[in-house]
C-alpha cells in the first residue's frame, strides 16, 4: 500500500534552512507578484474622485508648503537651487523610501487574513510593495522632470552632472533601506506587537535627520557625522548632484552607504523569512 | 492500484497557549540553549501526556495533533471527520502550508490548492474580473491559464452579469459562488477543501459537489474534504479518517467511520464549562463559563425522547461595559442544518456574569442528533463570539401508534389534527 513509485516532488517539514529563500517557488508565483501590485494600484484610486492625480498633486502640495514654510518663513538655504525642484526631489524620494518601509513594516498585520489561509511564498509580499512604490515613484519623477524641463528652458541654474548615472542605484539603494528596515520591524513586530505604532512617528523623525528639506550645507560641521550614518542621505543627495547640479557625493560616503544598506537588506529579509514561518500560529 | 500522493508520517502540531507577552524571550533562550547548544531534546514538547486540553494551568502547549500517520492515493476522496477541535482545520492548514508542523512531516507530488475558506484574498473594491485574477495568482495559477478558464469560471458562478462590479456588492451568495468558482477551476493534483459549504444555497451546494465529483472521478484529481455536513462526506468519499483529540482514531470505509463518529460517546455531551474566565473559550468581551442542557425526564425515564422538554442554560461573563446585543441559539442537525435560530431581544448588559436560559418544548423535535451554537451579537448586526458546536444531543424516537418506519422532517410537534363530520352518510 506504501509503495512510492512516484518521487515526492515536495516535502512538508518542521522549519526551513536560515538562507532557503524558496527562489524557484518564488519565480513559479511571479504572476502573483505582478497582480499584487496591479491590486495596489487599482485599488487604491477606487472611488477617490481625483484617482491617480493624488500621486500628482500630493507632492505638489507639500512642495508648495514646504516653500512656505522652509523657505519663506524660515529661511532654510536650498543652495541656490530653485525651491520648488529640491523640495520636489527631496518628497518623492521620502515618499518612495518611506511607504516601503511602513508598507514592510505592516505586512504580518495587513496579510494574516491571507496568510491565515493560503500558501504561497511570503516573500512576494516585500516585493510586490517595492516594485508597487517603485512605479509610484516613476509617476512622480515624470511630474519632477516637467517641472524640471520647464525651469531648465527657464535658464535657472541648474545642470546635470556625471553622478546621474548612479541614479538607479540610489534609487534602489532608498528602496531596498525601506525594505530591509520594514522588514526587521515586521519580523520583531510578531513578537513584540507594538513596534508597528512605532512606524509613524519614528519615520516622522527621520525624515529631520534625513536632508530632505534642507542641503547638507547649512549642518554645522560638527554635526555632520551623523548625517553621514544615514545611508539615504547619500540616496537623496546623489539624486540632487546628479540632476541639479548641488550635493553632496563622495565615492567612500556612496560606497559605505550601499554597503549598510545591503547588509540591513539581507538581514531583514532572513529575519523575514525565520519570522514568516511561525506568524500564523502566533499572531 | 494507483499510487500515494500524499504521504503523511508522524506528524505532530503543538500549539502554544495563554500570554504571549511574558516570559518568552526566556523561555525561548532556555529552548534555544537545550536543543540547540547541548543537543538535546526539545523541553517544552511533551509527547506522554496524553490529554491535550487538560485543564490545568501548567500546560501551556496544545497538541493540536499528534503522531498522524495516513497515506493517501492518487485519485481518492478522503474525507476527514471528527469534532470540533480534533485536529481537523490543523492538518490540513499544515498540508496547505499555512502553518508548518511540530515535528514528523509530510511529503508528496502536485500541486495542492486549498479551499480552507472561499474568498481568500479577494478585495472588497475590485471587481469580479479582477478579483477572478487576483484570487486565481493567490491559489498558484498562472496567467494563462486563468485566462483560458475565465468564461468557465464566470458561467459556473452565474455572476455574469456583475462580473465588472466591485465584489464588495456583491450577495454573500454571489461572493461564494465566485471564490468557488476559481478554486475549482484550479486543476490541482490535490485539492483540500475545509467547510465550504456551509455557505451558498442547497442548489450552488449540489454543484460544488457535482463538480468536487467530477474533478476525481473523471479527472482523477485527489481530494481531501472536511465536513460535518455528513451527508455531503457520504456523498463524496471513498474512504474516511476520524480524528479525535488530535490523534487519527480510525481510518476506514465511510458508512462503518461516521456511523462510529456518531454513535462514539462524543455525541451526547449535555454540559461543558470552565473552571475560569482564564481558560474559558471567548474573547476579550465574551467568555463562556458553562452551558448545560437539562432534560425534563418523565418518571422513569433516562434518555431524552421526543417527549421530552429541554432546558438550555447557559453562563457567560461579560467583559464590555453596556454591551448592547442579542444572544442567539442556534440549533442544528449533525448533517450541519439549521434547524432553528433564536434570539432574544436587544438587550444592554453590563460586566458581569450572566445566566441565560431557554426551553425547547417537549414534543418539537423529531428524533435525531442535534448540536446547539450560541451567538452573540452586538447591536444585533455585528458578530461578536460564536461558540460553536457546544452541546451535542440525541433524541430517541417514542411512539405510540404501530408504525416503524422513519417518521419524516425535523421537527414533531403534536399540533392536534381536528375532524368535523360535515355529512353524515353520503347520498351517492
Amino acid at each position: 500500500m506504501d509503495e512510492r513509485s512516484a518521487i515526492p516532488r515536495w516535502k512538508i517539514e518542521p522549519s526551513r534552512k536560515v538562507f532557503d529563500f524558496q527562489l524557484g517557488e518564488f519565480w513559479q508565483y511571479k504572476d502573483l507578484l505582478l497582480q499584487f501590485v496591479r491590486r495596489d494600484f487599482l485599488a487604491s484610486y477606487k472611488q477617490t474622485i481625483l484617482g491617480p492625480a493624488w500621486l500628482v498633486l500630493q507632492p505638489l502640495l507639500t512642495a508648495a508648503m514646504y516653500i512656505v514654510i522652509f523657505s519663506r518663513v524660515a529661511r532654510i538655504s536650498t543652495d541656490e537651487l530653485p525651491p520648488v525642484l529640491f523640495y520636489l526631489l527631496g518628497i518623492i524620494l521620502w515618499n518612495y523610501f518611506s511607504e516601503c518601509l511602513a508598507a514592510c513594516a505592516g505586512i504580518f498585520k495587513d496579510y494574516t487574513e491571507i496568510f491565515n489561509k493560503v500558501y504561497f511564498p511570503r516573500l512576494i509580499v516585500p516585493f510586490s510593495s517595492l516594485f508597487s512604490f517603485l512605479i509610484r515613484f516613476g509617476i512622480q519623477f515624470l511630474l519632477f522632470m516637467v517641472v524640471y524641463l520647464v525651469y531648465l528652458f527657464a535658464g535657472a541654474s541648474i545642470h546635470i552632472t556625471w553622478n546621474v548615472l548612479l541614479l538607479p542605484a540610489a534609487l534602489i539603494m532608498a528602496g531596498m533601506f525601506g525594505m530591509g528596515i520594514g522588514l526587521l520591524i515586521a519580523s520583531a513586530s510578531t513578537k513584540y506587537r507594538d513596534l508597528y505604532n512605532l512606524v509613524g512617528f519614528g519615520l516622522r523623525l527621520y525624515m529631520f535627520a534625513t536632508p530632505v528639506f534642507y542641503p547638507i550645507s547649512i549642518i554645522p560641521d560638527e554635526y555632520k557625522f551623523i548625517i553621514w550614518l544615514n545611508p539615504l542621505t547619500a540616496c537623496i543627495e546623489t539624486f540632487r548632484i546628479g540632476l541639479l547640479g548641488s550635493g553632496y557625493f563622495e565615492w567612500s560616503f556612496f560606497l559605505i552607504s550601499a554597503l549598510t544598506v545591503l547588509i540591513i537588506w539581507i538581514l531583514g529579509v532572513i529575519a523575514y523569512n525565520r519570522a514568516e514561518q511561525n506568524v500564523v500560529d502566533v499572531i | 492500484m494507483s499510487d500515494t500522493i500524499i504521504n503523511i508520517e508522524n506528524l505532530h502540531k503543538i500549539y502554544r497557549l495563554g500570554n504571549f507577552g511574558t516570559g518568552t524571550l526566556k523561555d525561548d533562550l532556555t529552548r534555544w540553549w537545550l536543543v540547540k547548544v547541548k543537543g538535546q531534546e526539545d523541553p517544552f514538547i511533551d509527547l506522554s501526556s496524553q490529554n491535550i486540553r487538560e485543564q490545568s494551568k501548567d500546560i501551556k502547549y496544545v497538541k493540536a495533533l499528534e503522531d498522524i500517520n495516513l497515506s493517501v492515493k492518487e485519485g481518492e476522496v478522503l474525507g476527514i471527520v471528527g469534532r470540533n477541535g480534533a485536529g481537523k482545520s490543523t492538518l490540513l492548514k499544515i498540508l496547505s502550508r499555512v502553518t508548518l508542523p511540530t515535528k514528523g512531516s509530510v511529503s508528496g507530488y502536485g500541486r495542492i490548492a486549498s479551499l480552507l475558506e472561499v474568498g481568500t484574498g479577494f478585495h472588497q473594491d475590485l471587481t469580479g474580473r479582477e478579483n477572478i485574477f487576483l484570487n486565481g495568482h493567490i491559489l498558484g495559477m498562472r496567467k494563462k491559464e486563468i485566462r483560458e478558464k475565465f468564461d468557465q469560471i464566470v458561467d459556473f458562478s452565474g455572476v455574469h452579469q456583475y462580473i465588472d462590479t466591485p465584489v464588495k456588492r456583491y450577495s454573500s451568495g454571489m461572493y461564494v459562488r465566485l471564490a468557488f468558482a476559481v478554486a475549482a477551476h484550479l486543476d490541482p493534483e490535490i485539492l483540500v477543501v475545509d467547510e465550504v459549504l456551509a455557505v451558498g444555497d442547497s442548489e450552488f451546494q449540489k454543484k460544488c459537489l457535482g463538480k468536487m465529483r467530477d474533478v476525481s472521478k473523471n479527472q482523477g484529481r485527489t481530494i481531501l474534504f472536511v465536513s460535518h455536513n455528513m451527508q455531503a462526506v457520504k456523498n463524496l468519499c471513498q474512504r474516511v479518517a476520524l480524528l479525535e483529540r488530535g490523534r487519527l482514531t480510525k481510518i476506514g470505509q465511510t458508512d462503518a467511520i461516521i456511523g462510529a463518529y456518531l454513535n462514539s460517546e462524543q455525541s451526547n455531551r449535555l454540559s461543558e464549562s470552565w473552571p475560569n474566565i482564564q481558560e474559558a473559550p471567548g474573547n476579550d468581551a465574551i467568555k463562556i463559563k458553562s452551558l448545560t442542557l437539562h432534560p425534563s425526564y418523565v418518571e422513569g425515564q433516562d434518555h431524552i425522547d421526543i417527549r421530552t422538554p429541554l432546558v438550555f442554560n447557559f453562563q457567560f461573563w461579560n467583559q464590555k461595559q453596556n454591551l448592547k446585543m442579542c444572544i442567539g441559539v442556534h440549533l442544528f442537525s449533525l448533517a450541519g442544518e439549521c434547524i432553528f435560530d433564536v434570539s432574544s431581544p436587544l438587550q444592554t448588559f453590563d460586566t458581569g456574569l450572566v445566566e441565560g436560559s431557554m426551553e425547547i418544548p417537549g414534543n418539537f423535535l423529531n428524533d435525531g442528533s442535534y448540536y446547539l451554537s450560541l451567538i452573540f451579537v452586538e447591536e444585533g448586526t455585528k458578530e461578536l463570539y460564536y461558540h460553536e458546536e457546544s452541546i451535542f444531543f440525541e433524541v430517541e424516537d417514542h411512539r405510540t401508534i404501530g408504525w416503524y418506519g422513519k417518521w419524516m422532517g425535523y421537527v414533531r410537534p403534536s399540533f392536534p389534527i381536528n375532524f368535523q363530520v360535515k355529512e353524515a352518510k353520503l347520498s351517492l
